[in-house]
């Protein structure tokens, strides 16, 4: 942030002000407590798999019709085939969960009582707040991006309001505003790392509209360390309802990273064991999700907008990845570019070292799928490796890696394996191609940061993702994504699969 | 200076690098022990008497202070004229950070991004004041210049904010009973400001 934006931030905050408007509608609360009243009753059937996809679409259609001044028919919305398909699995909750019959069919009918209803409450809000004053800049901010460019057709191009629709990262690319409007609760905001939209305003005044049945805990503290000096903070105003002690955790659609997960890997068929290396999850900008290696010896690819023209494309440690960051992923052209442009460098001498490091690999995989990585691990250990661990191992036998980090733990490998007489060859000869890789790295490097310098912060920081071709025959597409979250958890995945940025489907996992 | 620092060991010959191992008192007076490479690249261990302390010094550049901050800003608003003095000029006639410097060997300060590697050039350098701008920053490089004077400018915006702050108050619980040197009063609108002295600046 510059000095300027920020002594114009700051200048804004100084006088801020919040307040709250809430909106009753009685059909919509309906559907939202029915639904909440059958999530209670499944208890941990809603982890059964015949429940979970279900819960999952209700759950998110009723976050949708609370998070959006929309119309509540807005196709956008899918109502009907919400209700269409929930129908059509609550025919086969009669034969399978009888006693859960009755209650998914109140929840389906309060869903179908909104089918046509073209009801738009909290348009209806936003309307009273702007009024007839029109030189006011003002921006409605959205908790989730799901929706923004269908509220920016009817608010802009349908109700002629003259204002800026945008989630949390799109304000942060515009100048101060003299009114802002965020829709939902603040406890979504604060959950969604944006809880800055309320302790460092970027308005004059923050109107939060909201459904009168949405529980609001109120702007969060602003001071965050103890015994310091505060200057003035925003101030609340007009707060229509008292700060609730509890927001409604429940409304919040979380990420569910195993249906990601089980998403991906049911595409890609089976693989063996020796096959599998850890592997972290990425929630991406653009509704995408990647692997990446868990391995501590890894590195990723990251574009670096903030940074000097030239010096925008560079590299991380992979566990050093944390969200904010944008990973450089091949998106079209398939397989690893790095390989690609190494291959290409070292011409007819490729061939024979790509043939060595796939042998030594096969061996290693082999190994593990013949006596267990636990006791590859053991006689590594035996043999002189320091770093034998389970992910190292995994990893060392996957095909992209070229060799260990210490030359010691690639003696132990090979000597297990029964290359030990070969080892200054092979050694040598993972040498080259590290060398190799290293090079292409650099290349492509270069390409990127040539087009990396024409590219618009504004529209990376609201999409999320920005779009590099190599020209060069195979070169393919690499896109540099926002990582938005990190799965706390690792999973297990074939190593062909790492770095693959896949789409999700229609946000079928956020439940 | 810790055991294990790297040194610069000034002779006769010259100036060679050499790892500190400590001090030690022979007959009354106290040495420095250091150790290095000889010719034949055994390692030696040489002792230096503590009053020729100018012999065995820190290895390392002296920076009036290191910035820690997305370059491009930083160089648009310290050498272009985003930001000038009251006689108008720019910021870094004052601050005179390298990079910016155009090969000026006058350079007082440096600058270094939250999300390069180490430089060669900064390895072992010995800033007076450190300025973190941002979490990213403050997360990356903390821990290397743990002893320079910090000055943290966190941005709530910042997906690492609540990391920065929860290492700043864990510091602080554990602060030096010692008021810091200048005090903080009248601070602006929206900003919230603390102070304090940790052991490693002592």
């Amino acid at each position: 942030m510059t000095f300027a934006t920020t002594a114009e931030v700051y200048g804004r905050g100084a006088e801020s002000t919040y307040s709250r408007r809430t909106t009753p509608h009685d059909r919509l609360r309906a559907f939202v407590d029915a639904s909440r009243s059958f999530a209670r009753e499944l208890g941990d059937e809603r982890q059964d798999g015949f429940w979970r996809d279900a819960l999952r679409s209700i759950t998110r259609l009723r976050f949708d019709l609370m998070s959006a001044p929309l119309p509540l028919n807005d196709p956008n919305l899918k109502v009907l085939e919400t209700v269409v398909r929930l129908r059509a699995h609550a025919r086969e909750s009669k034969v399978h969960y009888k006693d859960y019959y009755e209650s998914y069919r109140s929840v389906i009918d309060a869903l179908a009582a909104l089918i046509g209803c073209d009801d738009d409450p909290l348009t209806a809000l936003v309307q009273e707040i702007t009024g007839d004053e029109r030189s006011l800049r003002t921006c409605v901010v959205l908790s989730s991006s799901r929706l923004e460019d269908a509220t920016r057709i009817w608010l802009r191009g349908s109700k002629q309001l003259e204002l800026d629709v945008l989630t949390p990262p799109g304000v942060l690319t515009r100048r101060p505003y003299d009114r802002m409007i965020l829709v939902g609760s603040t406890y979504w905001y604060a959950n969604n790392n944006a809880s800055w939209l309320l302790t460092a305003p970027r308005a004059s005044s923050i109107d939060v509209i909201s459904y009168d049945w949405v529980r609001d805990p109120g702007p969060p503290q602003a001071q965050v360390f103890a015994n310091s000096v505060m200057g003035r903070s925003p101030v609340r105003a007009a707060w229509s309802a008292p700060a609730e002690a509890s927001a409604d955790n429940d409304l919040l659609p979380q990420i569910d990273w195993q249906a990601i997960s089980d998403s991906f890997l049911s595409r890609n068929g089976s693989w063996t064991p020796a096959e599998a290396v850890d592997a972290r999850l990425l929630l991406l900008a653009d509704n995408h999700a990647a692997f990446v290696t868990a391995s501590q010896e890894a590195i990723a690819n990251v574009f670096l907008p903030g940074e000097a023209e030239g010096e925008r494309i560079g590299t991380v440690d992979a566990d050093e990845l944390v969200p904010g960051m944008y990973i450089l992923l091949r998106s079209e052209g398939g397989g690893d570019y790095i390989v690609t442009i190494a291959d290409r460098i070292l011409a007819d001498g490729a061939e024979p070292l790509r043939k060595m490091q796939r042998a030594w690999k096969s061996l290693l995989r082999e190994a593990i799928e013949r006596d267990g990585i636990d006791a590859v691990m053991s006689g590594l250990t035996t043999l002189g490796s320091q770093r034998a661990n389970r992910q190292n191992v995994r990893n060392w036998a996957a095909p992209r890696s070229l060799r260990t980090d210490r030359e010691e733990d690639f003696t132990a490998i090979m000597r297990y394996v029964g290359l030990g007489d070969a080892q200054p060859a092979y050694w040598a000869a993972m040498h080259k191609l590290a060398e190799a890789h290293r090079k292409a790295g650099l290349y492509i490097r270069s390409l990127l940061n040539a087009q990396a310098g024409a590219a618009d912060p504004a529209v990376l920081e609201e999409t999320g993702r920005l779009d590099f071709t190599i020209p060069e025959q195979d070169g393919g597409t690499l896109t540099a994504f926002r990582v938005e979250e990190i799965a706390a958890e690792e999973y297990t995945v074939p190593a062909t699969r790492l770095g693959e940025p896949f789409a999700l489907e229609d946000d079928a996992w956020h439940g | 200076m810790k055991a294990g620092s790297t040194v610069t060991i000034t002779t006769k010959s010259g100036e060679a690098p050499g790892e500190l191992v400590g001090t030690v008192e022979r007959g009354g007076e106290r040495f420095v022990v250091v150790r290095q490479k000889d010719k034949t690249k055994s390692t030696v261990e040489r002792s230096f008497p503590e009053r020729s302390s100018e012999l065995v010094q820190p290895r390392g550049i002296n920076l009036t202070c290191l910035i820690a901050a997305q370059i491009d800003t930083l160089g648009d608003e310290l050498a272009e004229g985003g930001l000038c003095t009251a006689n108008d000029k720019p910021l870094q006639d004052i601050v005179k950070i390298k990079r910016f410097a155009a090969g000026r060997a006058d350079y007082l300060s440096e600058v270094i991004s939250p999300r390069t590697k180490l430089p060669a050039q900064l390895k072992d350098a010995r800033p007076s004041v450190v300025v973190y701008d941002g979490a990213d920053a403050f997360m990356r490089w903390k821990d290397v210049w743990s002893s320079a004077t910090s000055l943290v400018l966190l941005d709530r915006t910042s997906r690492r904010f609540g990391d920065a702050v929860d290492f700043i108050n864990q510091q602080y619980v554990r602060r030096l009973n010692e008021e810091p040197p200048f005090s903080v009063a009248d601070v602006p609108a929206g900003l919230e400001v603390l102070a304090y002295v940790t052991r490693s600046r002592r």
